[in-house]
């Protein structure tokens, strides 16, 4: 084969003075990138840079360094962008990729800012004062019908009152992220953080494994275009059944399931055949209209004995006339996926250059349902690189009810944001089935990391309520008088509903 | 939430103070299912921050106070006479010796009516003295009850 002109993007460096020869790396890598002859000799251009060798080396002696092989300076043809030819050249394929969005547009959230009380109204102590975080998803009625309840009090009339939503301690869940593309044990994990938290994990599109079927009150069951999966049991099973339109990593496309993902437990689970790829279609070939969403919405709220039915759709140009759709057809919670979502295999071209930010996806959808008086009828999940307890603070200031972590959940069982989930090669036994590599992933140690980082933002967006003076999450929703922006442009200012800081 | 959503006043000021969660789970069922809906409905309603507020209405009366109680609230009441303040001892310089003085719980309004003039109140407001008693609720249980008042 010819040479290929793509140079190793990392150097693998190994201080040999320090090394024990015992060969770690050489198990720990999914890459295969040593060999060993009486000490561990890495192969460059196999490395990920996931930095699994590096933490489990006994000696510390690895170091992964950036390839800073110069090439001649060109703002215009980046070293990426030519390397991407080069590739394409050898290949003549799409060029895949992994993970959410890398490169540099505006970050809105970081240029958003959050108030706080002074002197006027005071800031509220969190750790003395009760801090409210307890969220409904799903459908609210217009109004609260009563009648007395004939000992001087009032009961709700018959039939009113709120039904079918699902109770969530926290604000946040688990988005979706199939098994098939992430490990059983990386499901088990989320399943059970889910059940401890209060909260819900979500199947993705690949169905529900049966070890998972004690969580099933913690679980949101998806139907995506592929249907994989999906029987009438799993939608009795789920808490909440949602169905997938689009990824926000990769907006009008399906999904790839390459068939060496798919094993003995893979298959049974998907309902395809051992080996097999999983392809999921762009569109639901059932859905080409408003009409048709809505008959395949009551037909799964029908299915299930009623229960909450959401829509994941990927923040697009049109997101708020498609999410005003949405709610009129019938769906109980809209899902908006923003252009930094993460994905276990996308085109690069798709993943880099398609969609639209959460940020205003939230904004602009929150707003238009509030003009057109139906903000009640659907609450909004926002999602698609919620990094921090601020960026949640922020999609809920904006509109969002509740927001969905997928990456950040992965980062807390070891992802090092490599990219290279499609290779099913993950060193950190998330994004794979080897068994080699599955079993590094132990469901109760991973319940833990994932509890541990749900309750640390929950306490911080207490801190923050109680900054602003507020003492239940509700308070923050949809208040963007309680944000400011430095440095975004008065356009984007004015699609947010925000003011820019100073005013 | 009144006027179109044809709220009760006691809910209406529930909705604006809220019971918190902890509270409402510990309710018994059928007035828990009523108050997580109107929370969930009307959260957006909510007020936050200190405050005791004080209602007048053709028919009577409303005192609400935060649901946490940031600020004071002082209530009493000697026969038809219902007194608000954010402290006793302004009470007592106008009514010495109050039948019952009681300070409502956080988010607990002290509504006193005109009896015979329900909310909201549009028809005609001239009663006549022997139709005027009082009823208040939200106080403490030594007197829960309809004050009938002889005129
Ligand atoms: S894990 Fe570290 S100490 Fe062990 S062989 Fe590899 S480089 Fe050497
Ligand atoms: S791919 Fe990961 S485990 Fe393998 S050498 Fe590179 S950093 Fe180490
Ligand atoms: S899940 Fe694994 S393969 Fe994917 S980015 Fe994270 S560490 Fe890399």
């Amino acid at each position: 084969m010819q040479q290929t002109y793509v140079q190793p993007e990392f150097r693998v460096k190994i201080d040999y003075d320090k090394c024990h020869k015992c060969g770690r790396c050489v198990q720990q890598c999914g890459w295969g990138v040593y060999d060993f002859n009486e000490r561990p000799l890495p192969h460059d251009e196999k490395c990920r840079a996931c930095h699994r060798c590096v933490t489990y080396c006994p000696a510390h002696c690895i170091t992964i360094e950036k390839n800073t092989l110069a090439f001649r300076d060109n703002d215009n043809w980046s070293a990426d962008a030519r390397k991407a030819v080069w590739r394409q050249a050898d290949t003549g394929g799409v060029l895949l990729t992994s993970m959410g969005n890398p490169r540099p547009y505006e970050r809105i959230f970081d240029k958003l800012v959050l108030d706080a009380c002074q002197v006027t109204n005071p800031s509220i102590d969190p750790l003395r004062e009760p801090m409210e975080l307890r969220t409904f998803l799903g459908r609210k009625p217009d109004s609260v019908a009563v009648e007395m309840d004939g000992k001087g009090g009032y009961r709700l009339a018959e039939g009113a009152g709120m039904k079918n939503n699902v109770e969530l301690a926290v604000p946040l869940i688990f988005g979706p992220m199939s098994y098939g593309s992430v490990s059983l044990n990386v499901h088990r994990s989320l399943a059970l953080a889910a059940e401890r938290l209060g909260i819900l994990m979500n199947t993705g599109e690949g169905g529900l494994h049966e070890d998972l079927y004690p969580y099933q009150d913690n679980v949101i069951v998806q139907v995506a275009s592929g249907r994989f999966g999906v029987t009438p049991e799993l939608l009795q099973r789920g808490a909440a059944i949602e169905i997938k339109i689009g990824q926000g990593a990769k907006p009008g496309i399906g999904g790839h399931l390459p068939g060496e993902k798919v094993d003995r437990e893979v298959s049974a689970t998907r309902m395809i055949p051992q080996g097999s790829d999983a392809i999921s279609p762009a569109p639901h070939h059932d859905i080409y209209s408003i009409e048709d969403l809505r008959q395949l919405i009551f037909a799964l709220k029908e299915a299930s004995g009623y229960k909450t039915v959401g829509v994941k759709i990927a923040a697009v140009h049109n997101v708020a006339a498609i999410a005003s759709g949405i709610v009129r057809a019938g769906a109980d919670y809209i899902y908006l996926d923003g252009f930094r979502g993460g994905t276990g295999a996308a085109p690069a071209v798709v993943r880099d250059h398609i969609g639209i930010p959460v940020e205003i996806a939230i904004a602009a959808v929150d707003q238009r349902l509030r003009d057109e008086g139906i903000r009640n009828q659907a609450s909004i999940i926002a999602a698609g690189s919620i990094r921090s307890s601020a960026d949640m603070a922020k999609a809920i200031a904006l509109g969002a009810d509740v927001v969905a972590i997928g990456t950040a959940a992965l980062l807390s069982l070891g992802c090092h944001l490599c990219q290279s989930c499609h290779t099913g090669n993950c060193s950190w036994g998330i994004t794979t089935q080897k068994p080699e590599l599955t079993r590094r992933i132990d469901p109760e140690w991973g319940a833990a990391r994932l509890t541990n980082l749900v309750n640390a933002w929950s306490h911080e967006l207490q801190e923050i309520l109680g900054a602003l003076g507020v003492n239940a999450v509700e308070s923050l929703r949809g208040s963007r008088e309680r944000l400011r922006a430095i440095g975004l442009g008065e356009q984007t200012c004015r699609i947010l509903g925000v003011k820019p800081a100073g005013m | 939430m009144l006027r179109r959503h044809k709220l009760p006043l006691e809910l209406a000021c529930k909705a604006l103070a809220a019971p918190l969660w902890s509270e409402i789970d510990r309710m018994p069922e059928q007035e828990a299912a009523l108050m997580r809906s109107v929370r969930a409905v009307y959260g957006p309603a909510m007020l936050n921050g200190p405050f005791a507020i004080v209602l007048g209405f053709n028919g009577g009366m409303v005192a609400l106070n935060d649901r946490i109680k940031l600020r004071p609230l002082v209530a009493a009441r000697s026969g038809s006479l219902v007194m608000v303040a954010s402290e006793e001892s302004a009470i007592r310089a106008v009514m010495p010796s109050p039948e019952h003085v009681w300070a409502p719980k956080a988010g607990e309004p002290v509504i006193a009516r005109v009896k015979g003039m329900d909310w909201p109140i549009h028809g005609d407001l001239h009663l006549g003295p022997a139709e005027v008693s009082c009823a208040v609720t939200g106080v403490e249980p030594a007197c829960e009850e309809a004050v009938e008042v002889a005129v």
